[in-house]
């Protein structure tokens, strides 16, 4: 059975002499939560829109639930949910006219749609606040107001764009978990953003999007397990000398020591109980340190180490 | 059921919106209210106002044959379309002098062996001129039947059937019983009429209220643009969330100017009705047939705003182009300078027939003073064509199915 239900094949998308999505493949499996991860103006929405049929583009071939995606393919359409990067809701409505005005676009059934609605009130949590206009609302409620109106109409396949974009981290929160809650009820997710710690907290997939085109794929476990550097050692040491550094790159698994002011900074490869091994050397020789950190590497250095640039511009 | 649901909310979201309650509803009777104390008066009692004329009739001394009164007895015929006049016969020529002084009359006419003369105690107003109008119009007639009689008695027959049919030629053009002009052409030169002779009760500042009304039409046009917004990918945000709905877009837009046209037809009907009762100046046309011309006013506006809404993508000309097109068009169509269609007519009559608030004001016009002639029925088609047209423009813009950037 092809669990695929969204394929991108080779998408092309160019602006006069700019190519905003470079020859991009894409495939969302059911069930999963792909993350759709890069900087700003790396493509990520223009894909998004021309999956959708919002936008044409150059060449490519995009296919949703396993069929060719058209502007007037309404049942591919009516499958679809859509929380676009800004709140995207009638000023003039409150909150449950907003939702029943978006859900039914999809559902005709009066009854049907009525349920829909109270239940995207209460998954969002904004029963309390359905007769409010929108202007009444804070900043995190209307995120969750724009929310409500793209899943109301329960579709299998929903698009997030960038939606914690300027939100606090309580909402943020409280998002991430709907999303999951959404996941965890059938839905397939594609998910956008430029934060890495989001998409890698939530997707079960990632993609890499840069320059309109895909630069890695996988888990978060597996695009970090492609880097070199799999551990950073950073410790606070006043006195040390070169003789010191050599001694501490012979530790297995080190592969380049360098110091930066009083600190001292070592990279790993792989191993486990690096720390323990480096602390170990230091002690023996009774050398005085201070502070001692470790990081594991993160999505961005699995960029860095791609594109030569940081994640977030 | 798109349909009902979109114009359901459009309807809703519209009214919620200030902007639209305040300029579309409430300026028209705002600036209605500004004319009414400008020029309301003037309206009442304009001396152009056409009424039916008292005059005196005298005879100082009379052949046995007096046909001028025949004539004037015609013209003040109660029972007849063409009474034009109240005729009261003096016996003498004081009578006739005190009753002048005293306003009862206007002037009275003096037939001295058929010699016909009058006197007026003010001249150069329309009611002294159309007097003496009709009775030029007499003296020639009768001068050129009686040289024919004596010179080519034969052809009598010819000339009496030719005047008769030229009669009838002047009446169709004006055909309606409440027809200042039409009852005119009849007796008196009609270029005079058509420059000068207004309905009856109908004043030429009404000009200033008709152009309102088309001004309060057209600003229909920025309901559509607003209307429009959530339904545009390229517009708004809410526009995408509802083109990657499985909707039609060209029954949702139709909806939504259904929505806006209904409206617009609710904001016209009220200044109408507080012009007429509130004001108590009236259009001279049944209020039912203005609320019809003034509901395809108001899909004129509206049709109008889809194709600028189609056209224009950014906010800020969304709103500017609009409040631009109905100002252009209204002021043409004499809003803030009352000649100033005639202007056009004189020089350019092709802008007045493009220009929907000229083309809307001269239905009423038209209505009002001469019937439902064929200027009007042209006038009410113009209109038609002015909605279906950037309809079926904007339908082609809108219907494409996705855009090269958003």
């Amino acid at each position: 059975m092809n669990d695929t239900i969204v394929q991108v094949d080779s998408l092309v998308k160019r602006y006069g002499e700019n190519v905003a999505v470079d020859h991009f493949s894409l495939d969302v499996k059911q069930g999963e939560i792909l993350g759709l991860l890069g900087p700003n103006g790396s493509g990520k929405t223009t894909t998004i829109n021309c999956i959708l049929s919002l936008l044409n583009y150059d060449k490519g071939h995009i296919q949703v639930f396993g069929q060719d995606m058209a502007p007037d393919r309404q049942d591919i359409k009516r499958r679809i949910g859509v929380v676009l990067q800004n709140v995207a809701v009638l000023a003039n409505l409150t909150v449950e006219e907003n939702i029943d005005f978006f859900c039914g676009l999809y559902i005709k059934d009066k009854r049907e749609r009525k349920a829909c609605v109270q239940d995207a009130l209460k998954f969002t949590g904004l029963t309390d606040y359905r007769k409010y206009k929108p202007k009444k609302l804070s900043g995190g409620l209307l995120r969750r107001l724009n929310i409500a109106c793209g899943i109301a109409h329960k579709p299998e396949l929903i698009f997030f764009d960038e939606p914690t974009v300027a939100v606090d981290p309580q909402s943020r929160n409280a998002i991430l978990e709907g999303i999951r809650e959404m996941n965890r009820r059938g839905s397939t997710i594609v998910y956008t953003s430029h934060y890495m710690e989001e998409v890698e907290e939530l997707c079960t997939r990632i993609v890499i999007m840069d320059h309109g085109k895909n630069v890695a794929e996988g888990t978060s476990q597996s695009l970090k397990a492609s880097l070199k550097n799999r551990e950073t050692i950073r410790i606070n040491m006043p006195v040390h000398d070169d003789a010191l550094l050599s001694e501490l790159r012979e530790i297995n698994h080190i592969y380049d020591v360098r110091a930066e002011g009083e600190d001292v900074i070592l990279k790993c490869d792989g191993g486990e109980h690096n720390l323990v091994h480096v602390l170990s050397t230091l002690e023996e020789k009774h050398l005085p340190f201070g502070r001692v950190t470790t990081e594991l590497p993160t999505l961005n250095d699995v960029f860095l180490e791609i594109t030569g640039k940081e994640l977030r511009d | 059921m798109d349909f009902l649901h979109v114009f359901r909310y459009q309807l809703k979201n519209l009214l919620g919106k200030r902007w639209l309650i305040g300029w579309n509803f409430v300026f028209p009777l705002v600036l209605s209210t500004a004319f009414y104390f400008g020029f309301g008066n003037m309206i009442k009692n304009d001396p152009n106002s056409f009424e039916i004329i008292p005059v005196g009739y005298y005879v100082e001394q009379t052949d046995s044959d007096d046909s001028f009164a025949v004539f004037l007895d015609t013209l003040s015929d109660k029972n007849s379309d063409t009474q034009y006049l109240t005729v009261t016969n003096y016996q003498d020529k004081s009578s006739a002098e005190d009753a002048l002084k005293e306003g009862k009359i206007t002037g009275y006419y003096i037939n001295t062996n058929g010699k016909i003369s009058l006197r007026v105690a003010e001249s150069n107003t329309v009611r002294t001129t159309t007097l003496n109008q009709l009775m030029k119009s007499y003296v020639s007639s009768s001068t050129m039947v009686n040289r024919i009689m004596k010179e080519h008695p034969e052809k009598l027959q010819d000339v009496m059937t030719s005047l008769a049919d030229s009669q009838k030629s002047m009446a169709k053009t004006s055909d309606s019983k409440k027809n200042t002009s039409a009852k005119s052409s009849r007796s008196i030169d009609s270029s005079y009429l058509t420059r000068h002779v207004f309905g009856k009760d109908y004043s030429q500042f009404m000009q200033y209220f008709l152009s309102l009304l088309a001004m309060s039409s057209l600003f229909a046009s920025w309901i559509s643009t607003t209307m429009m917004e959530p339904l545009c990918a390229n517009v708004s945000e809410c526009g995408k969330r509802f083109e990657v709905a499985p909707v039609h877009k060209l029954s949702a837009i139709l909806a939504g100017t259904l929505a806006g046209t209904i409206l617009q037809f609710l904001a016209n009907c009220i200044v109408v009705i507080y012009i007429q009762f509130g004001l108590g100046i009236h259009f001279g046309v049944p209020l039912i047939t203005v609320f019809g011309i003034l509901a395809l006013g108001s899909a004129v506006g509206i049709a109008s705003g889809v194709l600028i809404g189609s056209i224009c993508k950014k906010q800020v000309t969304r709103i500017l182009m609009p409040l631009i097109y109905t100002m252009v068009c209204s002021f043409l169509s004499g809003l803030m300078v009352g000649f100033i269609k005639q202007l056009i007519e004189d020089t350019v009559p092709i802008v007045n027939r493009l220009n929907p608030a000229a083309v809307l004001t001269d239905s009423l016009y038209v209505l009002a003073n001469y019937g439902r002639t064929q200027r009007y029925v042209t006038d009410i088609i113009t209109m038609i064509i002015m909605i279906v047209i950037p309809l079926l423009i904007s339908g082609i813009i809108l219907g494409r199915r996705n855009y090269a950037s958003i």
